[in-house]
C-alpha cells in the first residue's frame, strides 16, 4: 500500500525532493497567495466553488472547479475551536476563505508550507474517485494575529495534475 | 503516514515507576476509540503513556475507528484483534448523541420549531427532520454498543473496559446493554486499567460492572497522582498507527484535572471530582513542544472543566502561562476560562503566551441566577477580568455562551442578561462579541437534575438516553411563558440571521421586553466606553 511522504517542509527539509516534482505542479504547490487566484488564470475563468459534506463541524471542505475539466482542488480547512459565528459564516460560504477571513481579521500570514505525495484525498476525506491514486498535497496555516490559526490542505486532483504535468522548465 | 521531522525532541524513554509495582498479568493491550468526528482521544493518550511508565513491558496497541470508513469499521476490528491478540481491550467511548442541540447545528431550530412554531406546515417538516435525527442519533448509539459486542466475541479470552467521558455519564444505562463482565469506568481510567492489568480487584476504583444480574460500583478515594505525568509522544507514535490523521489539526491538553465549583447543571464535578489535581507545568509544556515539533501543531485546546478553576489556580495557571511564553512556540490556544479571575498579569500572560478566541460561560446576567445555580463568580468580576483583557492588548474574539430561562428567571433577569451582553460589547466593541443562546440541558449526575426531580418536573425514574419527543422537550429545559416567549425570538432570529442567532435573540428579546430600568444593586451597570 502507498504511504503518505512528506516532501517537502518549510524551514526543515525538501529542497533536494522538490527537484523531483513536475515544475508545473511545483509552482502552483509552492504558491504564497490565492491559489484561487492562479487557477482561474490557468483556466482563463471563473473557479467555482462545490461545498461538500465536511468531517467535523470546524471544517469546510470544498472542491474548485474549472469550467471543461471539473474538480480540481479538493481543500479542507480546519478553524480551532471555539468557533464563532463569524467563523461558521466563513466556513460555509462559497468564496475564498483567505479574503473573507482578512476582511473582518486584518491581515493574514502564510506558514508552515508542507508538501506531501498521499494516497487518495486524505483520511478523513474520503473520496473514492482517488481513493488509490497519488497525490500532491499541501498544509500551509492562515495564521491572524492573536488567532485563529486556520490550518488549510490542498489537494491537487488528476485533472490539474494533467495540465500542469505538460508544463515545462526551459 | 506522514510524520514531521522532529526538531529536537529526544525519546524520553521509558520510567519505570520507583514503588515497586506488582508485575503485570495481562501483557497486551488493545485500546479502541470508538468512531467519532475527528478529534484526537486526549484520554488515550494520557493512558498509554501512564501504562507503558508502569508497564513497560505490556505491549499496548491503538486503533482509531473513526479514521475508518464505515462499512469497514467492523472488518478492521476484527483484523486488529486477530493480529494483535489482546489480553485486554480498552474501549474509548466519547460521544452518546442525546438529543443535545446546540447553535450550528440544526437539531435546535428543527425542535423550536417543532414545539413553538405557529405555522402547522413548519411544525410538520420539522417533525420528519426531528425522526430522522432522532434515527441517526439511535443508530449511532447501537452501531458502538455492537462494535463492543463484536470485540468481545471476536477475543472472548480478552478482559474488557469501557471508559471515556460519554460513556461515564450514561455508564448506568450503558452497562445494562453490554455483556456481564465488562468493566465500566467512571472518570479517569489510570488507576483501574493499571490494577486490571496487575490483576488486582477494582472495587477501590470508580468502576462499574454487572455480576450475577446485579449492577456493582467501586468507590475511589482521591484522584490518580497526574502532578508528574511527562508525556512521551514517540511512544505514542509508536503504538498508535494512525497518528499521522491529527498532524496540524487542534490537539487537546489536559493541565488539570477536576474543578471546585459546584454549577448544578455541569458534569465536570461529576466525572472529575471537586479537587483539583494540577500537572508540573514543565510536562505541559514538554508535551506541547513535542506535539509542536512532530505534528505540526499550532492550536492547543486545554482541555480542563475550567482552565482558573478557583484563587487558588491562579499561581499554577500563571506558571504555566510564563512557562509557555517562554517556550518562544508560535502556538494560539483556548480554552473554557472564566474571566472574574483575570487579573492585569495574568491577561498579559494571556495574551503573551498566544491565547486565541475565548469562550466565557456567563450564563445569565442576574448575580440571583448565577448564584442559584452556584456558579461561583460575581458577574461585575468576570466583566472586570475582560477589562484587564483588552487593557493588555488582547484582540481576539469573545463568545458568550448564556442559558437562558434558568429557574427563577423573570422578564428583569432576561433584561440583564441583555445588559451584561451590552457590558462586555462596550468593552471590546460589538463586533467581536459573539452571545450564544443555549438552555439549560438536563444532565444526569447534576444537581440541577436532582432539583427538577425534587419539584416534581422530571420523574425519579426518567430514562436520560431516551429519545421520545416530550422527554426531550423536558430535558431541553425552557418551560412556561418565557420560554414560549424566547423560542419566539430565537425562530425570528433564525430567519433574520441565521449565522449569528445569538445577537439576533438579544435584539428580539429587548425589543420584546424594553430597556433595562434602574440597575439593581446585584446587576451591572453598562460601563462607561473608555
Amino acid at each position: 500500500m502507498n504511504r503518505e511522504t512528506v516532501v517537502y517542509q518549510e524551514g526543515v527539509s525538501g529542497w533536494e525532493s522538490l527537484k523531483g516534482v513536475p515544475p508545473g505542479i511545483r509552482l502552483l504547490l509552492g504558491i504564497d497567495g490565492s491559489l484561487t487566484r492562479a487557477l482561474e488564470f490557468l483556466g482563463c475563468g471563473p473557479v467555482s466553488v462545490e461545498i461538500l459534506s465536511p468531517p467535523s463541524s470546524e471544517t469546510r471542505l470544498v472542491y474548485l472547479c474549472l469550467s471543461g475539466l471539473g474538480p480540481v482542488v479538493q481543500a479542507l480547512t480546519q478553524i480551532p475551536s471555539p468557533v464563532s459565528p463569524e467563523d461558521r459564516e466563513i466556513l460555509m460560504d462559497t468564496r475564498p476563505i483567505g479574503p473573507a477571513l482578512s476582511k473582518n481579521r486584518g491581515p493574514l500570514r502564510r506558514e508552515g508550507l508542507t508538501i506531501l505525495r498521499s494516497p487518495g484525498t486524505g483520511q478523513g476525506v474520503p473520496d473514492f474517485r482517488w481513493e488509490r491514486t497519488l497525490l500532491w498535497n499541501r498544509i500551509y496555516d492562515l495564521v491572524v494575529s492573536p488567532g485563529p490559526r486556520l490550518t488549510i490542505r490542498e489537494w491537487f486532483l488528476p485533472p490539474l495534475e494533467d495540465v500542469l504535468e505538460g508544463v515545462r522548465l526551459p | 503516514m506522514a510524520t514531521f521531522s522532529p526538531l529536537s525532541t529526544e525519546h524520553i524513554s521509558p520510567v519505570t515507576i520507583s514503588t515497586a509495582s506488582p508485575p503485570s498479568v495481562l501483557k497486551k493491550v488493545l485500546f479502541v476509540w470508538l468512531p467519532v468526528s475527528p478529534i484526537f482521544p486526549v484520554g488515550i493518550g494520557y493512558l498509554v503513556n501512564w501504562l507503558h511508565r508502569h508497564h513497560p513491558e505490556v505491549t499496548i496497541s491503538v486503533l482509531d475507528l473513526t479514521q475508518v470508513p464505515e462499512k469497514d469499521v467492523k472488518r478492521e476490528l476484527a483484523r486488529k484483534i486477530g493480529d494483535f491478540q489482546p489480553d485486554l481491550l480498552a474501549f474509548s467511548w466519547r460521544d452518546v448523541q442525546i438529543f443535545a442541540p446546540h447553535e450550528g447545528d440544526n437539531s435546535l431550530r428543527r425542535a423550536f420549531e417543532f414545539y413553538y412554531s405557529p405555522n402547522p406546515l413548519v411544525r410538520a417538516r420539522a417533525a420528519l427532520d426531528g425522526i430522522r435525527m432522532v434515527w441517526k442519533y439511535k443508530n449511532e448509539f447501537n452501531k458502538k454498543l455492537r462494535l463492543i459486542k463484536e470485540g468481545i466475541r471476536l477475543a472472548p479470552q480478552s478482559r474488557v473496559m469501557v471508559g471515556g467521558g460519554a460513556f461515564s455519564v450514561f455508564a448506568d444505562q450503558i452497562i445494562k446493554l453490554l455483556p456481564e463482565g465488562v468493566i465500566g469506568v467512571v472518570g479517569e481510567g489510570e488507576d483501574a486499567i493499571i490494577k486490571v492489568v496487575e490483576g488486582r480487584p477494582v472495587d477501590d476504583d470508580r468502576v462499574i460492572y454487572r455480576k450475577n444480574g446485579k449492577t456493582f460500583r467501586g468507590k475511589k478515594e482521591g484522584g490518580v497522582a497526574i502532578r508528574s505525568a511527562p508525556y512521551d509522544l514517540p511512544y505514542l507514535e509508536s503504538v498508535f498507527e494512525g497518528h499521522a490523521f491529527y498532524h496540524r489539526t487542534m490537539v487537546g491538553i489536559q493541565t488539570k484535572r477536576g474543578c471546585p465549583y459546584g454549577c448544578s447543571f455541569c458534569l465536570y464535578t461529576y466525572i472529575e471530582g471537586k479537587r483539583v489535581y494540577y500537572r508540573d507545568p514543565e510536562d505541559i509544556v514538554n508535551e506541547m513542544r513535542q506535539y509542536y515539533d512532530r505534528w505540526g501543531i499550532r492550536n492547543f485546546w486545554f482541555a480542563d472543566a475550567q482552565f482558573i478553576p478557583g484563587v487558588k489556580a491562579i499561581p499554577e495557571a500563571m506558571d504555566l502561562l510564563k512557562a509557555l511564553r517562554d517556550s518562544g512556540m508560535k502556538i494560539s490556544w483556548s480554552g473554557y476560562i472564566r474571566t472574574s479571575l483575570i487579573s492585569p498579569e495574568m491577561a498579559r500572560l494571556m495574551v503573551e503566551s498566544g491565547m486565541g478566541d475565548l469562550e466565557v460561560s456567563v450564563t445569565s446576567g442576574s448575580q440571583e441566577i448565577l448564584d442559584s445555580l452556584r456558579m461561583g463568580f460575581r458577574l461585575d468580576q468576570l466583566v472586570e477580568g475582560c477589562r484587564n483583557l483588552r487593557d493588555a492588548g488582547y484582540k481576539g474574539n469573545i463568545i458568550l455562551n448564556y442559558s437562558l430561562n434558568a429557574p427563577g428567571e423573570t422578564e428583569e433577569t432576561l433584561r440583564e442578561s441583555i445588559r451584561s451582553y451590552e457590558a462586555i460589547c462596550s468593552i471590546f466593541g460589538e463586533d467581536r462579541v459573539y452571545p450564544m443562546v443555549f438552555f439549560l440541558a438536563v444532565q444526569p449526575h447534576t444537581g440541577f437534575e436532582k432539583r427538577l426531580m425534587r419539584e416534581g418536573y422530571l420523574e425519579e425514574d426518567y430514562n436520560p438516553i431516551t429519545l421520545n419527543p416530550v422527554t426531550i422537550r423536558k430535558l431541553l429545559y425552557n418551560p412556561g411563558h418565557l420560554g414560549k416567549m424566547i423560542a419566539r425570538a430565537c425562530l425570528l432570529a433564525w430567519d433574520e440571521e441565521p449565522m449569528k442567532i445569538g445577537r439576533a435573540v438579544m435584539r428580539e428579546l429587548a425589543s420584546v421586553l424594553g430597556r433595562p430600568s434602574t440597575p439593581r444593586s446585584s446587576s451591572l451597570e453598562v460601563p462607561s466606553p473608555s
